[in-house]
Protein backbone atom coordinates (compact mmCIF):
# COMPACT_ATOMS: atom_id res chain seq x y z
CA UNK A 1 0.00 0.00 0.00
CA UNK A 2 1.40 3.40 -0.99
CA UNK A 3 1.55 6.44 1.28
CA UNK A 4 -1.22 7.98 -0.74
CA UNK A 5 -3.40 4.92 -0.25
CA UNK A 6 -2.64 4.94 3.48
CA UNK A 7 -3.70 8.55 3.54
CA UNK A 8 -6.86 7.66 1.60
CA UNK A 9 -7.57 4.90 4.10
CA UNK A 10 -7.39 7.39 6.98
CA UNK A 11 -9.58 9.86 5.13
CA UNK A 12 -12.07 7.12 4.33
CA UNK A 13 -12.30 6.03 7.96
CA UNK A 14 -12.72 9.64 9.01
CA UNK A 15 -15.47 10.32 6.45
CA UNK A 16 -17.35 7.15 7.31
CA UNK A 17 -17.12 7.84 11.02
CA UNK A 18 -19.38 10.85 10.39
CA UNK A 19 -22.23 8.38 9.83
CA UNK A 20 -22.08 7.41 13.50
CA UNK A 21 -24.21 10.48 14.14
CA UNK A 22 -27.15 8.94 12.22
CA UNK A 23 -29.95 7.99 14.59
CA UNK A 24 -32.89 5.89 13.39
CA UNK A 25 -36.47 7.02 13.95
CA UNK A 26 -38.14 5.71 17.09
CA UNK A 27 -41.07 3.76 15.62
CA UNK A 28 -39.00 1.31 13.56
CA UNK A 29 -39.84 -1.78 15.64
CA UNK A 30 -43.57 -1.06 15.31
CA UNK A 31 -43.20 -0.86 11.53
CA UNK A 32 -41.27 -4.13 11.43
CA UNK A 33 -43.92 -5.87 13.59
CA UNK A 34 -46.67 -4.51 11.34
CA UNK A 35 -44.79 -5.70 8.28
CA UNK A 36 -44.26 -9.17 9.76
CA UNK A 37 -47.96 -9.42 10.72
CA UNK A 38 -49.08 -8.28 7.26
CA UNK A 39 -46.82 -10.86 5.65
CA UNK A 40 -48.09 -13.63 7.93
CA UNK A 41 -51.71 -12.68 7.24
CA UNK A 42 -51.00 -12.68 3.51
CA UNK A 43 -49.30 -16.06 3.76
CA UNK A 44 -52.24 -17.48 5.73
CA UNK A 45 -54.73 -16.09 3.20
CA UNK A 46 -52.75 -17.58 0.33
CA UNK A 47 -52.60 -20.93 2.18
CA UNK A 48 -56.35 -21.11 2.81
CA UNK A 49 -57.15 -19.88 -0.70
CA UNK A 50 -54.90 -22.56 -2.16
CA UNK A 51 -56.49 -25.14 0.10
CA UNK A 52 -59.98 -24.02 -0.99
CA UNK A 53 -58.97 -24.15 -4.65
CA UNK A 54 -57.45 -27.59 -4.19
CA UNK A 55 -60.65 -28.77 -2.47
CA UNK A 56 -62.81 -27.38 -5.25
CA UNK A 57 -60.59 -28.99 -7.88
CA UNK A 58 -60.76 -32.32 -6.04
CA UNK A 59 -64.56 -32.06 -5.87
CA UNK A 60 -64.78 -31.35 -9.62
CA UNK A 61 -62.48 -34.29 -10.37
CA UNK A 62 -64.58 -36.52 -8.09
CA UNK A 63 -67.82 -35.46 -9.79
CA UNK A 64 -66.35 -36.01 -13.25
CA UNK A 65 -64.94 -39.38 -12.19
CA UNK A 66 -68.24 -40.43 -10.68
CA UNK A 67 -70.09 -39.40 -13.81
CA UNK A 68 -67.62 -41.30 -15.97
CA UNK A 69 -68.00 -44.40 -13.87
CA UNK A 70 -71.77 -44.07 -13.95
CA UNK A 71 -71.81 -43.64 -17.70
CA UNK A 72 -69.69 -46.77 -18.01
CA UNK A 73 -72.19 -48.64 -15.87
CA UNK A 74 -75.06 -48.58 -18.33
CA UNK A 75 -77.33 -50.53 -16.07
CA UNK A 76 -77.07 -53.51 -18.27
CA UNK A 77 -79.34 -56.31 -17.28
CA UNK A 78 -79.44 -59.64 -18.88
CA UNK A 79 -82.73 -60.62 -20.34
CA UNK A 80 -82.96 -64.26 -19.73
CA UNK A 81 -85.28 -66.93 -20.68
CA UNK A 82 -86.10 -66.43 -23.38
CA UNK A 83 -84.04 -63.71 -25.01
CA UNK A 84 -85.56 -61.36 -27.43
CA UNK A 85 -84.18 -61.02 -30.86
CA UNK A 86 -83.82 -57.62 -32.41
CA UNK A 87 -85.15 -57.50 -35.84
CA UNK A 88 -85.55 -54.91 -38.47
CA UNK A 89 -89.16 -54.35 -39.20
CA UNK A 90 -90.66 -53.85 -42.60
CA UNK A 91 -90.44 -50.08 -42.05
CA UNK A 92 -86.71 -50.42 -41.43
CA UNK A 93 -87.29 -49.89 -37.73
CA UNK A 94 -85.45 -52.00 -35.28
CA UNK A 95 -87.78 -53.88 -33.09
CA UNK A 96 -87.06 -56.17 -30.26
CA UNK A 97 -89.71 -58.64 -29.43
CA UNK A 98 -89.94 -61.17 -26.74
CA UNK A 99 -89.54 -64.71 -27.89
CA UNK A 100 -91.96 -65.84 -25.23
CA UNK A 101 -94.83 -63.52 -25.95
CA UNK A 102 -93.73 -62.31 -29.39
CA UNK A 103 -94.80 -58.88 -28.24
CA UNK A 104 -92.45 -56.00 -29.00
CA UNK A 105 -90.33 -54.96 -26.05
CA UNK A 106 -88.90 -51.81 -27.50
CA UNK A 107 -91.69 -49.94 -29.09
CA UNK A 108 -89.76 -46.75 -29.72
CA UNK A 109 -87.13 -48.42 -31.77
CA UNK A 110 -84.86 -46.25 -33.84
CA UNK A 111 -84.57 -46.60 -37.51
CA UNK A 112 -80.95 -47.61 -37.23
CA UNK A 113 -80.02 -51.05 -38.19
CA UNK A 114 -78.14 -53.43 -35.96
CA UNK A 115 -74.40 -52.80 -35.92
CA UNK A 116 -72.28 -55.75 -35.04
CA UNK A 117 -73.72 -57.23 -31.93
CA UNK A 118 -75.50 -54.05 -30.84
CA UNK A 119 -78.87 -52.76 -31.87
CA UNK A 120 -79.90 -49.28 -30.88
CA UNK A 121 -83.56 -49.34 -30.02
CA UNK A 122 -84.24 -45.81 -28.95
CA UNK A 123 -82.51 -42.48 -28.59
CA UNK A 124 -84.10 -41.34 -25.37
CA UNK A 125 -83.69 -42.92 -23.00
CA UNK A 126 -80.63 -44.50 -24.57
CA UNK A 127 -81.36 -48.11 -24.91
CA UNK A 128 -79.29 -50.76 -26.48
CA UNK A 129 -79.76 -54.37 -27.14
CA UNK A 130 -76.65 -56.43 -27.18
CA UNK A 131 -75.97 -59.95 -27.87
CA UNK A 132 -74.01 -61.43 -25.01
CA UNK A 133 -73.41 -65.06 -25.53
CA UNK A 134 -76.55 -66.96 -26.20
CA UNK A 135 -78.77 -64.28 -24.69
CA UNK A 136 -79.42 -60.63 -25.26
CA UNK A 137 -79.02 -57.94 -22.71
CA UNK A 138 -80.65 -54.58 -22.53
CA UNK A 139 -78.89 -51.39 -21.48
CA UNK A 140 -81.25 -48.91 -20.10
CA UNK B 1 -27.92 -25.54 20.89
CA UNK B 2 -24.87 -26.47 18.81
CA UNK B 3 -24.04 -23.91 16.18
CA UNK B 4 -24.29 -26.34 13.26
CA UNK B 5 -27.73 -27.69 14.20
CA UNK B 6 -30.73 -26.44 12.22
CA UNK B 7 -32.61 -23.83 14.18
CA UNK B 8 -36.03 -25.14 15.17
CA UNK B 9 -37.74 -21.86 15.71
CA UNK B 10 -41.40 -21.65 16.56
CA UNK B 11 -43.21 -18.38 15.98
CA UNK B 12 -42.71 -17.06 19.51
CA UNK B 13 -39.01 -17.84 19.43
CA UNK B 14 -38.74 -16.25 16.03
CA UNK B 15 -40.29 -13.06 17.37
CA UNK B 16 -37.93 -13.08 20.33
CA UNK B 17 -34.92 -13.72 18.10
CA UNK B 18 -35.96 -10.95 15.74
CA UNK B 19 -36.39 -8.58 18.65
CA UNK B 20 -32.89 -9.41 19.91
CA UNK B 21 -31.41 -8.91 16.47
CA UNK B 22 -33.23 -5.60 16.22
CA UNK B 23 -31.84 -4.39 19.55
CA UNK B 24 -28.35 -5.43 18.61
CA UNK B 25 -28.04 -4.53 14.94
CA UNK B 26 -30.76 -2.16 13.78
CA UNK B 27 -28.88 1.08 14.41
CA UNK B 28 -25.60 -0.05 12.82
CA UNK B 29 -27.43 -1.50 9.81
CA UNK B 30 -29.30 1.77 9.27
CA UNK B 31 -26.00 3.63 9.36
CA UNK B 32 -24.51 1.17 6.89
CA UNK B 33 -27.49 1.63 4.59
CA UNK B 34 -27.22 5.43 4.87
CA UNK B 35 -23.60 5.23 3.74
CA UNK B 36 -24.75 3.32 0.68
CA UNK B 37 -28.01 5.12 -0.06
CA UNK B 38 -27.35 8.59 1.41
CA UNK B 39 -30.93 9.02 2.64
CA UNK B 40 -31.88 8.07 6.17
CA UNK B 41 -35.55 7.41 5.40
CA UNK B 42 -34.72 5.18 2.47
CA UNK B 43 -32.06 3.42 4.51
CA UNK B 44 -34.55 2.74 7.31
CA UNK B 45 -37.07 1.33 4.82
CA UNK B 46 -34.42 -1.03 3.48
CA UNK B 47 -33.36 -2.24 6.92
CA UNK B 48 -36.97 -2.71 8.06
CA UNK B 49 -37.68 -4.70 4.91
CA UNK B 50 -34.60 -6.81 5.64
CA UNK B 51 -35.90 -7.64 9.14
CA UNK B 52 -39.32 -8.57 7.73
CA UNK B 53 -37.70 -10.81 5.11
CA UNK B 54 -35.48 -12.40 7.74
CA UNK B 55 -38.47 -13.23 9.97
CA UNK B 56 -39.92 -15.40 7.23
CA UNK B 57 -36.62 -17.16 6.64
CA UNK B 58 -35.40 -17.75 10.19
CA UNK B 59 -36.40 -21.42 10.01
CA UNK B 60 -34.11 -21.90 7.05
CA UNK B 61 -31.02 -20.36 8.63
CA UNK B 62 -28.95 -23.42 9.46
CA UNK B 63 -26.34 -21.74 11.61
CA UNK B 64 -27.61 -19.37 14.27
CA UNK B 65 -24.20 -17.74 14.64
CA UNK B 66 -24.45 -16.55 11.05
CA UNK B 67 -27.83 -14.85 11.34
CA UNK B 68 -26.30 -11.39 11.67
CA UNK B 69 -24.18 -11.98 8.54
CA UNK B 70 -27.30 -13.16 6.75
CA UNK B 71 -29.23 -10.08 7.86
CA UNK B 72 -26.38 -7.83 6.72
CA UNK B 73 -26.31 -9.53 3.33
CA UNK B 74 -30.08 -8.94 2.92
CA UNK B 75 -29.50 -5.25 3.70
CA UNK B 76 -26.65 -5.04 1.18
CA UNK B 77 -28.72 -6.74 -1.53
CA UNK B 78 -31.76 -4.56 -0.92
CA UNK B 79 -29.60 -1.42 -0.86
CA UNK B 80 -27.94 -2.44 -4.13
CA UNK B 81 -31.33 -3.07 -5.67
CA UNK B 82 -32.58 0.37 -4.53
CA UNK B 83 -29.44 2.02 -5.93
CA UNK B 84 -29.98 0.28 -9.25
CA UNK B 85 -33.59 1.43 -9.30
CA UNK B 86 -32.48 4.95 -8.50
CA UNK B 87 -29.92 4.92 -11.30
CA UNK B 88 -32.66 3.89 -13.73
CA UNK B 89 -34.90 6.61 -12.34
CA UNK B 90 -32.09 9.14 -12.86
CA UNK B 91 -32.05 8.26 -16.54
CA UNK B 92 -35.76 9.06 -16.67
CA UNK B 93 -36.09 11.80 -14.06
CA UNK B 94 -39.58 12.77 -12.88
CA UNK B 95 -40.58 16.35 -12.16
CA UNK B 96 -38.31 17.70 -9.39
CA UNK B 97 -39.90 17.77 -5.92
CA UNK B 98 -39.10 21.13 -4.41
CA UNK B 99 -39.67 20.08 -0.83
CA UNK B 100 -37.68 16.83 -1.07
CA UNK B 101 -34.61 16.74 1.21
CA UNK B 102 -31.26 16.66 -0.53
CA UNK B 103 -28.68 13.91 -0.34
CA UNK B 104 -27.31 13.34 3.16
CA UNK B 105 -29.76 15.88 4.50
CA UNK B 106 -29.52 14.23 7.93
CA UNK B 107 -25.74 14.03 8.07
CA UNK B 108 -23.32 16.85 8.69
CA UNK B 109 -20.23 16.15 6.65
CA UNK B 110 -17.23 18.45 6.36
CA UNK B 111 -16.19 19.32 2.82
CA UNK B 112 -13.24 16.93 2.88
CA UNK B 113 -15.47 14.16 4.19
CA UNK B 114 -18.07 14.92 1.52
CA UNK B 115 -15.34 14.67 -1.11
CA UNK B 116 -14.35 11.19 0.09
CA UNK B 117 -17.95 9.97 0.29
CA UNK B 118 -18.71 11.25 -3.22
CA UNK B 119 -15.57 9.55 -4.54
CA UNK B 120 -16.57 6.35 -2.75
CA UNK B 121 -20.00 6.38 -4.37
CA UNK B 122 -18.47 6.81 -7.81
CA UNK B 123 -16.73 3.42 -7.51
CA UNK B 124 -18.10 0.17 -8.98
CA UNK B 125 -20.63 -1.44 -6.62
CA UNK B 126 -18.45 -4.37 -5.49
CA UNK B 127 -15.44 -2.16 -4.73
CA UNK B 128 -17.61 0.30 -2.84
CA UNK B 129 -19.31 -2.47 -0.83
CA UNK B 130 -15.97 -4.02 0.11
CA UNK B 131 -14.53 -0.69 1.24
CA UNK B 132 -17.61 0.20 3.28
CA UNK B 133 -17.74 -3.18 4.99
CA UNK B 134 -13.99 -3.13 5.63
CA UNK B 135 -13.50 0.47 6.76
CA UNK B 136 -16.88 1.28 8.26
CA UNK B 137 -18.16 -2.01 9.62
CA UNK B 138 -14.59 -3.17 10.35
CA UNK B 139 -15.36 -6.68 9.06
CA UNK B 140 -12.70 -9.24 8.25
CA UNK B 141 -12.17 -10.49 4.70
CA UNK B 142 -13.98 -13.71 5.60
CA UNK B 143 -16.98 -11.82 6.99
CA UNK B 144 -17.13 -9.56 3.94
CA UNK B 145 -16.95 -12.61 1.68
CA UNK B 146 -19.85 -14.21 3.56
CA UNK B 147 -21.91 -11.03 3.47
CA UNK B 148 -21.41 -10.45 -0.25
CA UNK B 149 -21.46 -14.12 -1.22
CA UNK B 150 -18.05 -13.99 -2.90
CA UNK B 151 -14.66 -15.57 -2.21
CA UNK B 152 -12.05 -14.11 0.13
CA UNK B 153 -9.74 -13.68 -2.85
CA UNK B 154 -12.35 -11.57 -4.61
CA UNK B 155 -12.78 -9.45 -1.48
CA UNK B 156 -9.03 -8.83 -1.40
CA UNK B 157 -9.00 -7.88 -5.09
CA UNK B 158 -12.05 -5.59 -4.88
CA UNK B 159 -10.74 -3.90 -1.74
CA UNK B 160 -7.28 -3.17 -3.13
CA UNK B 161 -8.63 -2.04 -6.50
CA UNK B 162 -11.23 0.07 -4.76
CA UNK B 163 -8.64 1.71 -2.56
CA UNK B 164 -6.41 2.43 -5.56
CA UNK B 165 -9.35 3.87 -7.52
CA UNK B 166 -10.46 5.98 -4.57
CA UNK B 167 -6.93 7.36 -4.16
CA UNK B 168 -6.83 8.23 -7.83
CA UNK B 169 -10.19 10.00 -7.75
CA UNK B 170 -9.20 11.99 -4.67
CA UNK B 171 -5.82 12.93 -6.21
CA UNK B 172 -7.55 14.20 -9.33
CA UNK B 173 -10.02 16.24 -7.33
CA UNK B 174 -7.12 17.88 -5.40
Amino acid sequence: MTDNERNTEDRLRDALSAYEQVEPAGDAWGKIRAGVNAKQTKRRTVFWSSLGLAGAAAAVVAVIGFAAVRSGDDGERVVSNPPTIPRVSSRSRTRASSAATTRPVATRASSRKPVGRSVPTSRRPPSLWRKTGPSFSVAG
Amino acid sequence: MPAQQPVEVVTRDRDRLLSELYQEHYRSLVRLAVVLLDRRELAEEVVQEAFIKLHGKLDRVKDQSRIDAYLRSIVMNLARSRMRRRMVARKHPPEPMLDAPGADADIDLRDDQREVVDALRSLPARQRDCLVLRYYQELSEAEIAETLGISKGSVKTHTSRGMAALTKVLEVSV
